[in-house]
């Protein structure tokens, strides 16, 4: 097959996939539902805060143990992240940190933000970002240094990543001359991904101190940030192998700290687009990277043990949850006909009260790993298992969604039931339900944006 | 339209001005759903990473500096959209239950010869195989018709390493369907 057939048969596959995709539209209404759809993503973040203080709140009622020693805990008296420089801590105690496990972290942690400058949390696998500024990058990478337009460095960007490593690796460079990938493997140990950052991406790095993170050894170095010549990757992705998989910018003016917790390394890089944005954000940085507390010790009991139950709290205090109930918990083992899974299970079973008909698809957001189950109209399905979380949060903003229509009439009730494993470290999570699309209710046009819970791991109140 | 008029658009529809905004997507959203469509393969995860494309659009045209790159701005953001979903179905995918497994369609879904055949078919996992930039790369080139002028501008690359990228992705589609 010469070039030309196999261009014209591909040019006919995928402008029949253009075709498909091409529908008749409104402008206005596309154009609404996206400025629409952004303000919620702005107010979305303001629940976040929200969620915080309503998790606050309840915690200090009544807790669990550990929930609450992990909270209590922060802020945290813990050694100064040399050698970024102190400063005053800017921490709000009003912003309270959300316990969270990063899905490959090798135990959760839990943080608290800055309350000036408002940081920005993303989430991929096993790297959490923080950062100052909008989220409007389209290519949304944990940085938002870019500009998506131009790619220059944004000036006033600067953020925090922390960022567990499971077979790391870089691009060699130079790169091969031959046609075999350039994609190195690297040591995870501390020390040795930075001798290999130098030694195999000829990464710029400055002398390698001793330094500490929540009281624990860390190496600490500093990075020039300068971009490496030719073909050479300006970054270190944190597993797995594929170009899109989350990576450690090392073309950024930073600091980095280079810890190890139970085995896994862990990297906190302070970044910024200039040495003088670095040197105005260190303080600030620093006092927040000096809040990162990681804890529960990896390998040890869940919280949940069998019999326990589970109590939610309402994110937003001011949501109108007449139509939203959770009604019953229960855990189980073997939840699947047929399944060797011996892992122990529990499942939260939401009911929707519908006082009005309605046509929906909604949305569901829940932790990673989770299994969402629903029930509309017929039988109980699985609807999906679901992974990562290409947005998740504390609590998630995004999450793995699932979309399900729901098509209900006065006086029904439609159920959804969400299954945890119990296992790992689960504490306190997320869980949303979105109401997406138009109802043709007249009486209610509107659902709320968003119903969502901060699902806590202790007794039931 | 004129190159003055649609700068005066974008600068509308980045101050805010819905009605500007929702002319940007009158004039460009049927090219990037072609895009999503192309990079996606189905219409409905199209659809979505394009109203999200739009989403993102109404927030970050601000930092659009070239006014006169608005169409090409807008198709990365798309493609972007689209590659991000074939991340995350691609990373679902993993943990899908053999009981949805089983509902995907029988190789060859549709084999009469209104539909795809079975070098088209072959033609089309290879397509879903390749890195999706390449995907996007070839959308831009055979759907949209870039030209590698254009598409230089677009991906950051001179036109010598557009066409010698093309000429790679076309290589390995043909070995792909040699070995098929």
């Amino acid at each position: 097959m010469n070039d030309q057939q196999l261009e014209a048969r591909i040019t006919r596959l995928l402008r029949r996939r253009a075709e498909e995709a091409s529908e008749s539209f409104d402008a206005d209404v596309v154009a609404a539902s996206a400025i629409r759809g952004a303000a919620q993503a702005s107010r979305r973040r303001w629940r976040q805060v929200i969620a915080t203080a309503a998790l606050a709140a309840s915690l200090a009622l009544a807790v669990p143990l550990v929930v609450r020693e992990a909270v209590g805990d922060t802020p945290k008296a813990t050694p100064a992240a040399t050698p970024l420089a102190s400063g005053a801590p800017s921490a709000s105690p009003s912003a309270l940190p959300a316990p969270v496990m990063g899905n490959g972290f090798p135990r959760p942690f839990t943080y608290q933000l800055p309350a000036d400058p408002v940081m920005n949390t993303w989430v991929r696998g096993p790297m959490w970002a923080f950062y100052v500024g909008d989220s409007a990058g389209p290519e949304s990478n944990g940085y938002e240094a870019w500009d998506t337009s131009s790619g220059e460095l944004l000036p006033d960007a600067r953020g925090v990543v922390v960022a567990a490593l499971d077979s790391p690796w870089i691009h060699e460079c130079p790169p091969p001359e031959s046609e075999r990938p350039n994609r190195v493997r690297v040591r995870d140990d501390p020390a040795g991904l930075l001798e290999d950052l130098e030694a195999i991406n000829r990464t710029e790095i400055s002398a390698v101190t001793e330094s500490s993170v929540d009281g624990g050894p860390a190496l600490a170095a500093s990075l020039a940030g300068t971009p490496p010549g030719g073909d050479c990757g300006g970054d270190f992705h944190l597993g797995g192998y594929s170009s899109g998989s989350p990576f450690v910018a090392l073309t950024l003016p930073s600091d980095l700290l280079v810890f190890d917790v139970d085995g896994k390394t862990v990297v906190v890089q302070v970044w910024a687009t200039s040495e003088e944005g670095l040197a105005a954000w260190r303080p600030t940085a620093t006092a927040f990277v000096d809040t990162i507390h990681f804890t529960q010790p990896s390998g040890s009991d869940s919280l949940l043990n069998s019999g326990d139950t589970v109590r939610f709290v309402a994110a937003d205090a001011d949501g109108p949850w007449a139509d939203v109930t959770v009604t019953r918990t229960e855990d189980y083992e073997n939840p699947e006909p047929g399944s060797d899974d011996a892992a122990r299970y529990i499942e939260f079973e939401i009911t929707f009260n519908i006082s009005r008909d309605r046509t929906r698809q909604a949305s569901w957001a829940a932790q990673p790993d989770w299994t969402i189950f629903g029930e509309s109209g017929g039988g109980i399905e699985k609807i999906r298992g679901i992974g990562w979380g290409e947005q998740s949060g504390p609590p998630m903003r995004h999450g793995p969604t699932l979309e399900r229509p729901i098509d209900a009439r006065g006086g029904d009730t439609v159920h959804g039931f969400i299954r945890a494993p119990i296992s790992g470290s689960f504490q306190t999570t997320w869980l949303s339900f979105t109401p997406r699309s138009e109802t043709t209710d007249p009486v209610d046009p509107e659902w709320p944006d968003e119903y969502s819970w901060i699902i806590d791991g202790g007794p039931e109140q | 339209m004129s190159p003055d008029g649609a700068s005066s658009v974008v600068a509308r529809a980045a101050s805010g001005d819905r009605f500007a905004f929702t002319e940007l997507v009158a004039t460009h959203h049927a090219d990037m759903l072609g895009l999503a469509g192309a990079i996606l393969g189905d219409p409905d995860a199209a659809r979505d990473a394009v109203q999200l494309a739009w989403q993102r659009a109404w927030t970050g045209l601000s930092a659009l500096r070239d006014e006169s790159r608005v169409r090409s701005w807008l198709l990365s953001v798309a493609g972007n959209e689209a590659r991000r979903a074939v991340r995350g179905s691609r990373r679902s995918a993993g943990f899908l239950s053999a009981d949805v497994l089983i509902d995907l369609p029988a190789f060859p879904p549709h084999a009469d010869s209104d539909n795809l055949g079975y070098e088209d078919f072959a033609l089309e996992q290879a397509l879903d195989r390749l890195d999706p930039r390449d995907r996007e790369l070839l959308s831009l080139r055979y759907v949209l018709g870039f030209s590698s002028v254009e598409l230089s501008a677009h991906c950051g690359l001179s036109p010598e390493g557009i066409r010698s990228r093309l000429k790679r992705v076309l290589d390995r589609l043909r070995e792909e369907l040699t070995h098929e």
